[in-house]
């Protein structure tokens, strides 16, 4: 985060439709360059927020400010941003050029500006044979790239992206995402990108808002979502977390969680963290590729780890990877990737009980949430 | 395939019944005679005739510019009506008044019409008959734009007025254009309506300038000449024609 600089602030900002709050107080800085994901599932609200970035919703109460000017008043078409839509938006009536001119048009350019800038933006998304074009003849990922082109030749301070790649099929979905990650490098413009797939958001994102039901959950890099979740839903939105519900306690000078059956030892700097004192609810998370296994016979040290016994439901081959399911002996499915070189399918069968163990600093503490 | 054969031959009928005594009109609009009863041969004297009756050419004039006025007022306001509609009432009361006109019996609207001139002492005249053709007509267009309306994509405007177009503008440049062909759907329809409506313009004409069918009414009781059905045949073809265009452009479904 180098020389960051704001450049969109969300102050306290409430949007109702009748009794759905469909923004939450929301507070966000977004940086100069930054792509910017909005992460959720559907319906907690990104479009809504989208839409009043874009000036097309009016929030109830709170403010936008762009560059520290308020943009409240300001109408969509005076707006320095740019939006592309979910549903790609384009003009059927005119060419793949003139929906990319449009923009530039509207803002009385010279017709050879206009031209040279249509040109730059086709040859950016690399279709500059498809000018003359309808939209109604292209395909689903042409669409998309003419959508992008559109919004980003009229050089916005933001490009607002809602569910970009939803549309397309998983292949070019997941090529897209380098791609869109490319082009926001080559323009240097802010993207604030929608999505309810976690991967696209962690892969692409410099950094994330998770929502849930109009509000955000956290703000912060994929890693610091991943490795140091705010809370329990941010947790187990983003990626798979095995999860232990139960009491800080601090006994002779270490912590612990006590989860009924077991107790489970956890880092001081994990309770430092999460701000959580003695006597509070919270939860152990295990992420799924931090989990090793052993066979029970195994003597080795269990030192500076947790571990608990269980018998393997499931293995699957992944090629790097196997996944495990794993049945503790109080009834409880933990979830194990264990990566292939560590794994030797002939030590481990379905049915077999065996050991499962992670280093007490791997486990991830958050507070419960009250759901 | 009984049953099909029957159909068939059913709707035979039903298509002879409802088109035999047009079809006879246009025969006899060629028939040298001028006599329903005997055919004097194959003729385009008829129409000769036609072009020397000053009286059937001012009325076909004056009905041409009734259907045309009618139709270019009714077709912007039809179409502003058929947005509001769509985008803000949304009303089913408001809905029913609006297309109220097009179900109400001609001669109660031909009533109303006539009182209300006479109410606010408008003499009678072209102009009156016209606005009284409005009153129907923007109905039809407001129905017709109204289904296409229904299919636009109302991102399409959001995106453009994200782009930097203001909403006039955007109407102009995105709107208009996706919805004409049902603005010249109705509008065809309506310009049809107007062109040989009867009864609303009976009672809201001015006595010096009759339209087509007030003339004709007219003529009937006097006995009607035969360039009549030369005439008739001429209007029937451009009706047809009109509709036909008006069925290409689409958005009349439903009312054919
Ligand atoms: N114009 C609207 N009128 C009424 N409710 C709306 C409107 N737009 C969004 N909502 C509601 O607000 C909530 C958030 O919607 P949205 O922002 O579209 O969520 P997301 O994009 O995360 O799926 C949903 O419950 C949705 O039904
Ligand atoms: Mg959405």
């Amino acid at each position: 985060m180098n020389g960051w600089k704001e450049l969109i602030r969300i102050e306290n900002v409430v949007k109702r439709f009748g009794t759905i709050l469909a923004a939450d107080h929301i507070s966000l800085s977004i940086g100069e360059g930054e792509f910017f994901a909005l992460l959720g599932p559907s319906g907690c609200g990104k479009t809504t927020l989208l839409r009043m970035l874009a000036g097309f919703e009016t929030p109830d109460s709170g403010s936008i400010l762009l560059d520290g000017k308020d943009l409240t008043a300001v109408r969509p078409w005076n707006r320095p941003v740019n939006m592309m839509f979910q549903s790609y938006a384009l003009f059927p009536h005119m060419s793949v050029y003139d929906n990319i001119a449009y923009g530039l048009r509207q803002e009385g350019l010279p017709a050879a500006e206009v031209d040279r800038r249509v040109r730059n933006a086709l040859e950016l998304i690399g279709l500059p044979e498809l000018a003359k074009r309808k939209p109604g003849n292209l395909s689903g990922g042409q669409k998309q790239r003419v959508a992008l082109a559109r919004a980003i030749v009229k050089q916005p301070r933001v490009l607002l992206l809602d569910e970009p790649l939803a549309a397309l099929d998983r292949k070019l979905r997941v090529e897209m995402r380098l791609e869109l990650k490319r082009l926001q490098n080559e323009v240097g413009i802010a993207f604030v990108f929608v999505t309810h797939d976690q991967e696209e958001a962690l892969t692409m994102a410099d950094r994330a808002a998770v929502m849930k039901d109009g509000k955000v959950m956290q703000v912060g890099t994929p890693e610091e979502l991943y490795n140091a979740p705010a809370n329990l839903y941010v947790a187990q939105f983003i990626g798979e977390a095995n999860v232990f519900a139960g009491q800080l306690d601090y006994i002779d000078s270490e912590w612990q969680l006590e989860c009924g059956e077991q107790a489970f030892r956890v880092s001081a700097a994990e309770v430092h963290r999460s701000g959580l004192a003695k006597g509070a609810q919270a939860a152990l998370v295990i992420r799924p590729e931090r989990i090793e296994i052993a066979p029970t016979s195994d003597s080795n040290s269990v030192n500076q780890r947790n571990w608990v016994r269980g018998q393997i439901l499931e293995i699957a081959y992944l090629g790097t990877a196997y996944n495990l399911v794993v049945q503790t002996v109080t009834d409880r499915r933990l979830f194990a990737q264990i990566q292939a070189a560590d794994f030797s399918s002939s030590t481990f069968r379905v049915g077999d009980t065996i050991r499962i163990s992670w280093k007490v600093e791997q486990g991830i503490l958050v507070p419960l949430d009250k759901l | 395939m009984r049953s099909q054969t029957w159909l068939r031959f059913h709707s035979s009928l039903v298509y002879i019944f409802l088109y035999a005594p047009i079809l006879m009109l246009i025969v006899l609009s060629f028939n040298r005679s001028g006599l329903p009863t005997a055919w004097g041969g194959f003729s385009l004297y008829w129409y000769a005739e036609l072009l020397q009756n000053r009286a059937l050419l001012n009325a076909a004039l004056n009905s041409l510019l009734v259907a045309s006025g009618s139709t270019l007022v009714s077709a912007a306001f039809g179409t502003l009506l058929a947005m509001g509609l769509e985008r803000i009432a949304r009303n089913l009361v408001l809905d029913a008044f609006v297309f109220l006109p097009m179900i109400i019996p001609d001669i109660v609207l031909a009533i109303a019409l006539l009182s209300f001139f006479t109410f606010i002492e408008m003499p009678l005249s072209l102009l009156t008959i016209t606005i009284s053709h409005i009153v129907f007509n923007i109905a039809f267009v407001a129905a017709i734009v109204r289904t296409r309306l229904s299919y636009f994509d109302n991102t399409l405007e959001e995106a453009s007025l994200d782009l930097g177009a203001p909403p006039l503008k955007t109407f102009f440049k995105i709107t208009l254009p996706l919805i004409l062909p049902g603005v010249i759907a109705g509008s065809l329809l309506a310009f049809t309506i107007s062109l040989d409506e009867f009864v609303i313009a009976f009672f809201t004409a001015g006595p010096a300038q009759p339209t087509l069918p007030i003339l004709i009414y007219s003529m009937v009781r006097f006995g009607v000449t035969p360039d009549v059905n030369a005439l008739a045949t001429i209007v029937l073809s451009l009706s047809a024609l009109l509709i036909l265009i008006a069925q290409r452009f689409g958005g009349t479904e439903g009312f054919f």
